[in-house]
């Protein structure tokens, strides 16, 4: 680590006691590496104040755009089957080998275009 | 006030009464790194609703309801990731940093402004993992934890990105503001 990346260690408290110690003695020697510091500090102060706040209308929007998505057409039971097989397909992936993996997720596709081809098409393929 | 695991699991069973509560709850945070992340109100608002629409769309496979923030915090950064480094190919530095700079008008004195203006360029000459991890700890005051988690790092890789850009950010502070 450079002497510059000990300062930002040093800034969040990151450096164990002796090399936090090293650091004080050498800004207290050291003008550059003291204005390095004190830059480092003003940054982070002026990068704190970057935050905003959202619009007010963003849910009431989300709300409309999703109303708009195909998924707002089906109805309740079929967004659940999707949300099951969402699920397992979770699981075969994480869980099964490779073969077995291929076979299910062959049933899963079958099934799902069964239930409902476009949804499939347009959001899941 | 209901908590983000019970809401979550609440939307998990279809409420979506629970799903605008955590929206509500969560969107200034995913706004936030967004805006910060991209310097454009615009394209926060956009990564903000797709954060959601993904969330909303996603429930079904979160595995821990009580690892929601995480989650969405992971969701919200992948997102601002695939969004910068597709603004740092179709443009170049100076188109990028004239961008960055436009939407950022606050109020007050002129010179305010050029700080801040000044900021933004700097952040804008960062790729967008460097930006990312700066943003997330000096901006949004995360943990490293959660830093490391939202990014798929390790804590040491995270660690080492973060003093090393802060060092690199520094020095070129420094030239800007003359300090």
């Amino acid at each position: 680590m450079t002497t510059d990346e000990q300062l930002s260690a040093y800034m969040d408290d990151e450096l164990a006691q002796d090399e936090r110690r090293a650091l004080d003695q050498r800004l207290v020697v050291d003008a550059d590496l003291r204005s390095t510091s004190d830059a480092m500090a003003q940054l982070r102060m002026a990068l704190g104040s970057l935050t905003a706040d959202p619009p007010g209308d963003m849910l009431a929007d989300f709300r409309r755009h999703l109303n708009e998505r195909p998924t707002r057409v089906l109805d309740r039971p079929l967004q659940d089957s999707l949300r099951a097989m969402q699920s397992t397909l979770s699981t075969i992936q994480t869980r099964l080998g490779v073969g077995e993996r291929r076979r299910r997720l062959r049933r899963l596709v079958e099934a799902t275009d069964r239930l409902c081809p476009a949804h499939t098409a347009g959001e899941y393929a | 006030m209901s908590s983000d695991a019970e809401l979550t699991r609440r939307f998990m069973d279809g409420d979506e009464e629970a799903f605008d509560a955590l929206y509500r709850r969560h969107v200034r945070l995913v706004y936030s790194i967004a805006f910060a992340m991209t310097g454009s109100s615009e394209d926060a608002r956009d990564i903000s609703q797709d954060a959601f629409l993904q969330v909303h769309r996603g429930v079904a496979g979160l595995r821990e309801p009580r690892a929601f923030v995480g989650w969405l915090r992971q969701i919200t950064v992948r997102l601002c990731l695939r969004h910068q480094r597709r603004r740092e190919r179709e443009t170049n530095a100076s188109q990028a940093a004239q961008t960055a700079s436009e939407p950022v008008q606050p109020d007050g004195v002129a010179e305010a402004k050029d700080a801040e203006a000044r900021l933004w360029t700097l952040l804008d000459a960062l790729d967008a993992d460097d930006r990312a991890v700066v943003v997330l700890r000096d901006v949004e005051d995360m943990s490293y934890a959660d830093i490391a988690d939202a990014m798929g790092w390790t804590l040491s890789k995270m660690k080492t990105r973060l003093h090393r850009t802060r060092a690199a950010l520094a020095r070129r502070y420094r030239e800007v503001e003359g300090t």
